[in-house]
């Protein structure tokens, strides 16, 4: 096996992992504070990916044409508005629904998804999108090679890593040391006794979704700018594979979500470069299954103690 | 006296947590065994073991059969245990491994004869008291799919005899005239005594009550100790219970186990507990030694 | 009163508003941006306006006649329903004589329908029963009806040997996938069936060699017995119309194939209706509401789950084998997620668990999109926006179902005697002494029964 090919699958894998994670990030944290899939995350990846899009347009046609300027715009802007989807899809599916059956959100949450899908379909056309090329250019490894054998990483795909790193870092400083963070860790233990002691759970919740969704947008952001082109049902695809990432890291763990998202990127990439790229979906979803049958609780989650 | 339960060095740890210790207990044949202790004592613990809820991690937890005396049941094997080397050289073992890996869990313990209610009240909310106690009869009643899509005289027997049964429950606990309510919507004593019917109704030898009189005001409670006393005289049945209300089960019981800590701390006849050391130290606190 | 209901409906306008002004307002044409300033207006003022009439109306009248409903639903399970014999005898009827009065579109359709209302009800068995949200139901579909393809253009396989065949492999799809899964977490079942719904569309689309990829396979229609709808049987053998002497018609196969998935749907039905009062059907609806109890009661709740899992899987793929000799043809395109969503849309606007919910459901559904052509566009998004309302307003279906009412034998005495008088035989044969606990009045009860 070539030395250079590897290299450039793993390139390839780990910044395709970093987006699964960053969308992985959405379930894992809905998972562990309600115990439910949020089975509208993938839509609103989607939602992120055209918002990123008409950003970059708007700015384009305002006149601002300074790179760090629209770059910063764009995620800002694409990451309120697609927060306020997540807070609103949690606003509707799920909590009217919090003392409902257990099926219920499930079938709101497939309800908003496929409503979301279809919104997009008529107001934006049912035709792929796409952005203009940004920031290209590229880095080689080794850099003074002669022949074809070297690795090649594009500037945006440095940016996905890095940004996605930067953005799980801030997140779990979130998590780990804010009254917020406090809040959100005592929801996920026990949310009756968080009410009790005066945290406002559904406000908790509500922002768990913000958060989850927020990170879907930077995720939406930078795959827009790289691949350049999508659809309204790129959600569906992504979906099932974030979640699928948030299984492999075991569900509920935040770090186990990126984990679990570079454990599939490099899985997948390597399985389309060696093995077949047609079946490379077959082989995630294959993936998810084997896990949740062998080890439900995935790399770094603790197994499930039933109450009785 | 025959022993009905004898539960040997059980130990169960959840994670590095040792919840329980080494206990060891038996529950004689037709008498009533309450488990008490402090709160976190770890008697709900010992309830999941028994009832196959929790897999302890060492001891043994025997059913035994007072008809014939052999015949014991390993209740803990049903939960399907992790294989070992050696079972790779007796394929007898292995393969009942296998089986209890892949078929085994609580409904076995339960078939093999103990029944339990829950502390915080577990029904089927949205059928009736009647199906729920159909239900119960599930593992026995069983009639092909066939025979019961074309309604053959063999199932209509079955459901018959089924409905017959649920119906005395029904009457010996007076629900009767609740049969075709959604369990749901009953008041919350009548809940605790059908869940109580329902247990009965999978015909068990060992009866585990988690904290019955919980929630019940002085009267209930009062009933329910004749009920328990009624199900031990009138038919043989073994008791195992929970409680809280000392009242009750010094009233009621014919043993009591005292744990604290995760460890058995005393055994023995109520007036015996009652004088016992170790135990006022564990209710009321230690003095200054 | 109403100045709370208008500052909600500002709010709802207000986020609506933002909502829809980068996404309806904005639209992309290649890389530049149509402005559509309107559109964001007037839909967020709808939004508010409606949001806040409709508080104002629930306030007002329905509210009351809600909560009302909702108590005598409850009450009243054992309320038999008087014209329900008449009622289906119409329904049968209409069914019936239905095909000799539609063209062929019509039949078409109507068929589409009754296929839909077999896959409804195998569904329902799954989500409405046994409360297992299963979102990969196409797939079942799916294996169905390329076993009758595959089969056909393999073997030679006729329909009558595919309808079980197509159905049993599906059955033990069903059940390789179900067994470990069920073991697990609710959730996880729903994203797994998800999953293995798109291994296998990907499958069937990639696997050019095999299933033709996005091209298909053929399907040859059923026979009548051996013989043939066609004006001319092919290989020298008698087609039906000359066999029964009556004139030829390019409908006779479309009724025929209608007739045949009728009786196919009433069979269902009454498997349906009688499951539910089988010890499997109440082992399903128990697992539903509790599965700790069910396990504590000696019911396997793997095996159990399985059974229903099993059992869908095995109507999915019968509904296979039939949209495959409908259509005469079938590629990955019909087995798409959405064609999931559309069954599981089916079951829960017919209202999780209802037999006759299923049923109207699945024909709205079906026929309903046939009529408005203009609306096509719309049409999904409103299947999500009914299943977003079900769920919130009636998670439980329109109608409580009615329970099967059990005849108690009438006691000598009423149930509410002095229990120290009372003498009842218990189960042992016993003269156990009646106790009562004591506090009988249902109006009082000591509830201090902590939420669950």
């Amino acid at each position: 096996m070539d030395i250079t090919i590897f290299g450039q699958q793993c390139v390839n894998g780990l910044v395709l992992g970093s987006t699964y994670g960053l969308i992985a990030v959405g379930y894992t944290m809905v998972y562990g504070i309600i115990g439910m899939i949020n089975f509208a995350h993938g839509e609103i990846y989607m939602i992120s990916a055209y918002l990123t899009a008409i950003f970059l347009a708007l700015f384009t046609t305002v006149g601002i044409h300074s790179l760090p300027v629209v770059l910063l715009g764009v995620l800002v802007l694409t990451m309120l508005f697609t927060a306020l989807y997540g807070w609103s899809v949690e606003r509707i599916a799920y909590r009217p629904l919090r003392h409902s059956n257990r099926l219920a959100p499930l079938i709101s949450a497939i309800g908003i998804s496929l409503i979301l899908q279809n919104y997009i379909r008529i107001s934006q056309g049912a035709r792929n999108q796409g952005v203009p090329p940004v920031l290209e250019g590229v880095f080689r490894l080794p850099p003074d090679s002669l022949d074809h054998r070297f690795v090649q990483i594009t500037y945006l795909q440095s940016l996905i890593v890095v940004v996605a790193l930067v953005s799980m870092a801030i997140l779990t400083w979130i998590i780990q040391h804010t009254a917020l963070g406090r809040a959100c860790r005592a929801t996920q233990q026990d949310r009756i006794m968080a009410n009790l002691l005066g945290v406002n759970t559904d406000r908790i919740i509500s922002t768990v979704f913000v958060m989850g969704a927020a990170m879907a947008a930077v995720a939406g952001f930078l795959v827009t700018l790289n691949y350049g082109s999508f659809d309204f049902y790129i959600g569906f695809l992504m979906g099932i594979k974030a979640f699928t990432a948030a299984v492999l890291g075991g569900i509920g763990s935040l770090p186990g979500a990126m984990l679990g998202g570079v454990v599939l990127g490099l899985a997948e990439s390597f399985f389309a470069g060696f093995v077949n790229s047609d079946y490379k979906d077959v082989f995630a979803f294959s993936l998810l299954i084997l896990f949740l049958i062998f080890r439900p609780s995935g790399f770094l989650g603790v197994p499930e103690v039933e109450k009785v | 006296m025959t022993p009905l339960l004898t539960v040997h060095d059980l130990t169960m740890r959840f994670g590095g947590v040792t919840a329980l210790q080494a206990v060891a207990f038996t529950v004689q044949q037709a008498s009533i065994t309450a488990l008490i202790g402090p709160n976190g004592a770890g008697k709900t613990t010992v309830f999941n073991c028994v009832t196959g809820f929790y897999k302890a991690t060492t001891g043994t937890i025997c059913l035994h059969d007072p008809q014939t005396g052999t015949g014991d049941i390993d209740l803990l094997e049903m939960l399907g245990e992790s294989f070992r080397l050696s079972d790779f050289w007796r394929p007898r073992t292995l393969s009942r491994r296998l089986f209890f890996k892949l078929f085994g869990g609580p409904h076995r313990v339960n078939r093999a004869g103990v029944a339990r209610t829950f502390q915080n009240i577990r029904l089927f909310d949205e059928l009736t008291v009647m199906e729920n106690l159909l239900v119960a009869q599930q593992a026995q009643v069983h009639g092909g799919l066939l025979a019961g899509l074309l309604q053959t005289a063999h199932f209509r027997r079955k459901e018959q005899e089924a409905v017959v049964r649920a119906t005395e429950w029904l009457r010996f606990f007076d629900l009767l005239g609740e049969a075709n309510r959604l369990a749901g919507t009953l008041p919350y004593g009548y809940q605790r005594r059908l869940e109580m019917a329902r247990a009965l109704c999978t015909r068990p030898r060992l009866l585990c009550l988690d904290e019955p009189a919980a929630g019940l005001n002085p009267n209930e409670t009062q009933a329910l100790s004749q009920l328990i006393l009624a199900l031990r005289d009138r038919f043989g049945l073994t008791v195992l219970l929970i409680e809280h209300d000392m009242g009750l089960v010094m009233d009621i019981s014919d043993h009591l186990v005292v744990l604290d800590h995760g460890e058995v701390i005393a055994q023995g006849k109520p007036a015996a507990i009652q004088q016992d050391a170790r135990v006022l130290a564990a209710y009321l606190g230690t003095g200054e030694p | 009163m109403m100045g709370t209901d208008w500052r909600a409906a500002f709010r709802v306008g207000g986020v609506a508003l933002l909502l829809f002004t980068p996404l309806t307002g904005l639209v992309l044409a290649g890389y530049q941006l149509e402005w559509h300033w309107q559109r964001p207006l007037w839909l967020a003022g709808g939004f508010g306006l409606g949001y806040g009439l409709l508080r104002l109306v629930w306030r007002r009248w329905l509210s009351g006649a809600h909560a009302f409903g909702q108590r005598a639903a409850a009450g009243s399970t054992t309320d038999p329903a008087r014209h329900r014999p008449l009622w289906i005898g119409l329904a049968l009827g209409v069914a019936l004589l239905l095909p000799f009065f539609l063209d062929k579109y019509g039949i078409n359709v109507a068929t589409l329908a009754l296929i839909y209302i077999l896959l409804g009800l195998g569904l329902n068995i799954v989500v409405g029963l046994a409360g297992l949200l299963d979102l990969g139901f196409v797939a079942f579909y799916a294996v169905g009806a390329y076993t009758y393809a595959f089969g056909y253009h393999y073997f030679g396989l006729s329909f009558w040997l595919a309808l079980p065949l197509g159905g049993l492999l599906a059955a033990c799809f069903g059940m390789m996938l179900g067994f470990p899964v069920l073991r697990l977490h609710g959730d996880y079942l729903a994203i797994v069936t998800l999953g293995f719904g798109e291994i296998i569309r990907l499958i069937l689309n990639n696997w050019v060699s095999l299933t033709g990829g996005p091209n298909g396979v053929s399907v040859v229609f059923p026979t009548f017995f051996g013989l043939e709808f066609n004006r001319r049987a092919k290989q020298g053998g008698v087609p039906l119309h000359e066999f029964l002497g009556i004139d030829y018609s390019a409908n006779q196969r479309a009724v025929f194939l209608y007739l045949l998935l009728l009786a196919v749907v009433l069979v269902m039905v009454y498997v349906v209706v009688r499951l539910k009062r089988m010890p499997i059907g109440r082992a399903w609806e128990a697992l539903r509401e509790n599965e700790i109890a069910c396990r504590s009661l000696g019911i396997n709740h793997v095996t159990v789950k399985l059974s229903a899992f099993g059992l869908g899987a095995l109507v999915g793929g019968m509904g296979g084998v039939f949209f495959a000799a409908s259509q005469g043809f079938v590629n990955p395109t019909s087995f798409t997620f959405f064609e999931s969503a559309h069954i599981l849309a089916i079951v829960v606007l017919g209202g999780m668990g209802s037999t006759t919910g299923v049923v109207v459901a699945a024909l709205l559904l079906t026929v309903v999109p046939e009529m408005l052509r203009d609306f096509a566009d719309y049409r999904v998004l409103f299947v999500g926006v009914a299943m977003v309302l079900m769920m919130i307003w009636r998670p439980r279906g329109l109608r409580q179902r009615r329970r099967p009412v059990f005849q108690v034998e009438p006691s000598p005495q009423p149930a509410f005697v002095n229990p120290v008088k009372k003498r009842l035989r218990g189960p042992g044969g016993g003269h156990p002494p009646q106790w009562g606990f004591g506090g009988k009045a249902p109006n009082n009860p000591p509830n201090n029964r902590s939420d669950p």
